[in-house]
């Protein structure tokens, strides 16, 4: 539609309005220079509207004065017109971050024992009945007003987990109490805090080595750990490997603390170990170094792949050259731990090849010391007794030095001397081997004459072991032979002795050390050091006999640690034989000035840590050799690339 | 969600938020199982709101930033979600009024007995009423709580409670709680968020 109309003079707004009145759709003409020569002219004020009316000297001010034409338009708005103005505040969308945690594995529970008898309820376990009896009780009502929170051991993030996600796994992961008391994973014992202490630290750290002394419970902690590993998502497959002895100690312990878990044993030939290996499913392996070798040796280059490889006495690998040690390494892997109670037995070498396989350290590097100590800090756990079980029962040691009978020192002062004159006579061409097996020679006649079966450590064990047998107490009798063990087990038949070393069929071992613990008839046991030095809890012992003397301390204490560990209720009585004026005087006093050297190096804590063995070095200084050399004599001693090698 | 919680199993939601000076407020909620193992974690950025806002929101500030715009988008966002929402701060209890999920406060000093927790906002109208709440609850120091409000459950070794305006939720969660350990410590997993958030910051991560 458009429209014109006439509007009146007054309704039109004068273009020369003052500013801020002129109507916006009347167009201004500008100004010409008259006008502004004329001032006084736009200053007059039209007389009807009031409003100053501008006269131009060219006679425009005519025009101004018709009435202007004004037509109307319906034109649509582009928009809508809002009716007043309005204000939203403004928040952009808040940004997140998302961490989402891994599905972990879930098992079955573990089956509940129970055996009914007539009498009603009842099971042969104690520790089930128990749990039995703890399940019938209703959960406790929290007290009024108990205030104290409980104790919480939190997972740090390892110093080596870089991404934020890796750092919020560990941060955001519940307190170890709380973890443990759910009731997923049921604990048989409440752990001690150092024992938490040591789980929340394996659980983060993909490179570690822990070594707490011996009886602190690596075991109970590793498995915990494993536990915690799988049910959080971070490990599916684990491989652990311990000395063939330990497999049953691994089994009995899966069992008591983590019944839930499935556990394969790698044994039975090829045909069925290869089969294990390759089985789908499984989760825990757990294999013997020897087979370990052997079967991954079998494999080639297409082995299987692990989430965690953890090699228990780890010293096993400190040689790097070894076969053991090369096949540990090649194993692929996410994680490595490794457990000893001894990481260095003679050299720091020794650790440099254990941070070799936990990946910490490059092929073939060689740490010095300073770079061992930082290491250390880093992927080391230690813990020793001292520090950690303040409240366990002391363990006496004792050295017996005792006089040969007559007729060992007989035996022994020819055998020594016959010795000596053959090794002399030998010259330059002896061995460590030749003195060696004088040495081994000797030390057996200190445990007995050969001929008359004489021997004054038997009549002073046999004394010993009557006082406990009447007392009902229990001792673990250490050799480093099996003949000598055998010898007296027919002389201490009276004590109804058991015996424990590798010449026992490994299915008759479990039941030997279930005798010695529940028998109460059963007071003697005798071990060999190379079998039962490591890994079994023989806790309820009071009295340990090292009836001759092992080469390395750090083995002789892990042999008075079967008994001396946690558990244990009353002090540990150890006895340890040395013959006066032979050959274990002076091994021992070689061993005792080694250690009282590292103790003053390294501290006393760590004293029983770094024991050393003898070297070649110190076993021909056992005996005064010399040799002819020309006209007069000369000392014989090992070849050079012998001197520092270790004996054991 | 993740395989390790299963459909049925009670999830808990751990919802607290932290202030950081010149840069406002950071969320963070974490998810968990019954027994407080994580399932999921998610944090936001620093919101911090404009001098404008502060003057429109007035004392309806923090409830809204921390309540519904904090707690809400972390809920949104949760692949996990929590049958429950637990909070130790009062203001976070205004998601209740944006979410169908029970949300309750858990005061850090309700261990044992009933002590020491600041009253829980009415049934609200109004946000400026929430805000009134708030203010009412920072003013006052020790407060016996009164019967009438959102109702108190005893959840593991704390009291929680609800909001006013949320009464039915009480006896939701009372269904519920014998799923949560009688010795589990609630205030616990607050601590797991607050560590988390300062370490996602002290990482530069929330930028």
């Amino acid at each position: 539609m458009s429209e014109s109309a006439e509007l009146p003079p007054e309704a039109i707004p004068s273009p020369l309005q003052p500013e801020g009145i002129l109507a916006p759709e009347v167009i201004l003409p500008p100004l010409s220079p008259e006008a502004i020569l004329l001032p006084e002219a736009i200053s007059s004020p039209d007389p009807q509207t009031g409003l100053s009316v501008q006269i131009y000297a060219s006679g425009m001010n005519g025009a101004l004065n018709r009435r202007p034409k004004v037509r109307c338009e319906e034109l649509s708005l582009l928009g809508a017109t809002p009716s007043h103005s309005r204000w939203q505040p403004f928040w952009s969308a808040v940004k997140t971050i998302c961490l989402t945690f891994p599905a972990g594995a879930s098992f079955l529970p573990p089956p509940v024992k129970k055996e009914k008898s007539a009498g009603g309820n009842s099971s042969s376990d104690p520790q089930a009945t128990m749990r039995d009896l703890l399940d019938l009780l209703p959960p406790p009502p929290p007290e009024q007003g108990e205030g104290a929170p409980p104790k919480a051991t939190r997972i740090k993030p390892p110093k080596d987990a870089l991404s934020i996600e890796d750092r919020l796994f560990y941060l955001l992961q519940p307190p170890l109490e709380t973890w443990l008391k759910g009731q997923e994973l049921i604990m048989p014992f409440e752990p001690f805090a150092y024992q938490y202490e040591g789980i929340a630290w394996l659980f983060s750290q993909k490179s570690a080595l822990l070594a707490d002394e011996m009886g602190l419970g690596k075991t109970m902690q590793t498995i915990t750990a494993i536990r915690l590993l799988l049910r959080a998502g971070q490990a599916n497959k684990i491989l652990l490997c311990c000395p063939k002895p330990l497999i049953p100690n691994w089994q009995r312990e899966f069992q008591a603390w983590a019944e839930e878990l499935p556990l394969v044993t790698i044994e039975g030939d090829g045909a069925r170990r290869q089969m294990l290996w390759n089985m789908q499913g499984t989760v825990i392996l757990l294999c013997n170094y020897e087979l370990l070798v052997r079967d991954m040796e079998a494999m080639g280059e297409q082995l299987p792949q692990f989430d965690l490889m953890i090699l228990d006495e780890a010293q096993r690998v400190k040689n790097r050259g070894s076969r053991t040690s090369e096949t540990a390494r090649r194993i692929p892997r996410k994680r490595s731990w490794a457990l000893t109670g001894t990481p260095i037995e003679n050299r720091p070498e020794e650790l440099a090849s254990l941070f070799e396989f936990l990946e910490v350290v490059p092929p073939h590097a060689t740490p010095d010391i300073r770079q061992l100590t930082a290491l250390s800090k880093d992927y080391i756990l230690r813990r020793t007794k001292d520090l950690v079980m303040t409240d366990m029962p002391p363990r006496l040691d004792r050295d017996e030095h005792i006089d040969l009978t007559p007729a060992q020192r007989y035996a022994y002062d020819v055998a020594e001397k016959e010795g000596v004159i053959q090794l002399n006579e030998m010259g330059d061409s002896i061995s460590i081997q030749h003195v060696f097996e004088l040495v081994m020679r000797l030390k057996q006649i200190t445990n007995f004459d050969p001929l008359t079966g004489e021997s004054t450590k038997f009549d002073r064990l046999e004394a010993d072991m009557e006082e406990i047998a009447a007392s009902g107490g229990k001792a673990i009798l250490f050799s480093q032979w099996t003949s000598t063990i055998d010898w007296l087990q027919e002389r201490m038949a009276r004590f109804n002795p058991l015996v424990y070393h590798g010449r026992i069929p490994m299915p008759k071992r479990e039941p030997i050390l279930a005798q010695f613990k529940n028998d109460p008839g059963a007071n003697l046991l005798m071990m060999s050091y190379a079998t039962g030095a490591v890994g079994l809890n023989l806790q309820f012992a009071g009295y340990v006999f090292l009836f001759d003397r092992w080469w390395n301390p750090a083995i002789e204490d892990q042999a008075v640690n079967r008994a001396h560990r946690i558990g244990q209720k009353s002090q540990v009585i150890v006895t340890r034989f040395i013959s006066k004026d032979t050959i274990e005087e002076k091994i021992d006093r070689v061993l005792r000035e080694k250690r009282e050297l590292f103790a003053a190096v390294l501290g006393d804590g760590e004293a029983t840590n770094v024991s050393l063995s003898m070297n070649a070095s110190e076993i021909f200084g056992l005996f005064d050799l010399k040799a002819r050399h020309g006209k007069g004599i000369r000392k014989i001693g090992p070849k050079s690339g012998d001197a520092q090698e270790p004996a054991a | 969600m993740g395989a390790n919680g299963k459909e049925d199993q009670l999830r808990l939601g751990f919802l607290t938020a932290v202030e950081v000076p010149e840069k406002g407020y950071v969320g963070g909620l974490l998810v968990t199982t019954h027994n407080g193992r994580p399932l999921e974690f998610q944090c936001t950025v620093p919101v911090k709101p404009n001098a404008t806002q502060e003057i429109l929101y007035g004392p309806t500030l923090e409830p809204f930033i921390l309540g519904e715009l904090i707690g809400g988008t972390l809920l949104d966002k949760a692949g996990i979600k929590p049958h429950l929402i637990l909070t130790d701060r009062l203001q976070i209890l205004e998601l209740r009024n944006h979410t169908q999920s029970p949300v309750a406060y858990v005061s850090a000093g309700a261990t044992g007995g009933k002590a020491a927790t600041p009253p829980i906002p009415q049934p609200v109208a109004s946000a400026e009423s929430i805000a009134a709440a708030v203010h009412q609850a920072q003013q006052v120091a020790e407060v016996q709580p009164e019967a009438g409000n959102g109702g108190e459950v005893r959840l593991g070794r704390q009291w929680i409670r609800f909001h006013g305006s949320h009464a039915g939720d009480a006896q939701t969660v009372q269904q519920e709680s014998h799923h949560i350990p009688a010795d589990a410590d609630l205030c616990e997993p607050f601590e797991r968020v607050r560590e988390a958030l300062l370490e996602t910051l002290r990482c530069g991560a929330l930028r």
